[in-house]
């Protein structure tokens, strides 16, 4: 593999996807994994996206308007229970979105273990909330009327509970203190955390490979068309 | 040492104040970010404290958006009167191309579509850029 120019490719291929290209988030992440010493069959899987850009190069991030304010975004969050087969650490993934479509997201693999699920979407929904303060912010300073509840949409019953109240949960007591931070803004109503169905939460796309049905459905949650 | 080097002095071992700025010397963009700050400050905008290359200004109900990327400005506003007055200003600080309705920003296209009011992004440009750079410009699409 010396002389192929892997970690140029990959570059290339993160930066389009930070940029506007969600749906090619998670390959990307889990290319970036092998930077260091890549194999024939990660250089075949980056190619493999080159022929998918250049078959979706039309595809446009479209922002609408919708029935909510501008300022009144939406936020998904979901975490993956052992994501990475090579050493079980979790991937966490989010969206923001606006006028229907997403402005900003990101599919990260967090560097611990966890135990349960529970914990895993606990622990990614406080750092998903840290990025919907920072917007709520910056959209404060723009001169909207942020006095509004943000909703944080997530999958898991139980994280929520926990989200609400911490101190009934006994199995949560050793999660560390910095990730009850959520539960502060929950409690003082900037935060609102809500359930969705799985089927309709598209962090799939950030979080494993999918068929082609539910790729499309979520591309189109997400605004690309 | 101070004032002018002798004729054949060797111009290494002396040490120069700059008066102004000038183009390509290490201090040139911490100099050009401090004199559109305050020329931006002067007309009334402000700097975000979430985004510090982003400014706003505000009065009554007009709002003017300016993000900045080095020395390259885009404007949005909910008021063209407004907008234009800020050109002007702009204009008489710097020397402006003003590249009317923006179709482009930071190597994405912008598509406005005001029937439908939707703004759409896309990158055919890089996209196509990458292709080649990899010789893969006539793969197989899939």
């Amino acid at each position: 593999m010396r002389g192929i120019p892997y970690c140029e490719l990959v570059g290339k291929l993160l930066y389009l996807a930070t940029v506007m290209r969600p749906d090619i988030s998670y390959t990307v992440g889990v290319l970036c994994c092998f930077v260091e010493n890549p194999g024939v069959a990660h250089w075949e899987a980056s190619k493999r996206i080159l022929c998918y850009l250049r078959g979706t190069t039309p595809l446009l991030l479209v922002y609408s308007s919708s029935p909510l304010p501008v300022h009144c975004f939406t936020t998904f969050s979901n975490a993956n229970l052992g994501g990475n087969p090579d050493n079980s650490h979790l991937t966490g993934s989010f969206a923001i979105c606006m006028a229907s479509g997403a402005v900003q997201w990101g599919s990260q693999l967090h560097p611990h273990v966890l135990l349960s699920s529970t914990k895993s979407e606990y622990t990614t929904v406080s750092k998903v909330g840290c990025k919907v303060m920072w917007m709520r912010y910056l959209l404060d300073e723009f001169g909207y009327d942020m006095a509004v509840l943000l909703t944080v949409l997530m999958d898991n019953a139980s994280a929520i509970q926990v989200a609400k109240h911490p101190e009934h949960q006994s199995t949560m007591k050793h999660v560390h203190w910095a990730y009850h931070w959520i539960h502060s803004c929950v409690e003082g109503g900037n935060i609102v955390v809500s359930h969705i169905p799985g089927a309709k939460n598209p962090m799939d796309i950030f979080m494993k490979p999918l068929g082609w049905l539910k790729f499309a459905k979520f591309q189109d949650l997400l605004g690309l068309h | 040492m101070e004032g002018d080097p002798a004729p054949g002095e060797d111009l290494k071992c002396w040490v120069v104040h700059l008066l102004k700025g000038l183009y390509g010397i290490k201090q040139g963009p911490q100099i050009w970010v401090l004199k559109l700050h305050l020329v931006l400050t002067d007309i009334g905008f402000e700097c975000t404290d979430c985004g510090h290359s982003i400014y706003v200004y505000r009065q009554g109900t007009v709002r003017i958006l300016l993000p900045i990327h080095v020395d390259n400005l885009l404007l949005a506003s909910n008021s063209c009167s407004a907008l234009q007055s800020v050109k002007s200003e702009l204009a008489s600080h710097f020397k402006l191309h003003n590249l009317r309705p923006t179709t482009s920003i930071l190597g994405m296209k912008l598509d406005c579509d005001c029937q439908a009011c939707t703004i759409s992004l896309s990158q055919p440009g890089y996209i196509e850029l990458i292709l080649q750079d990899f010789q893969m410009p006539t793969a197989t699409p899939c």
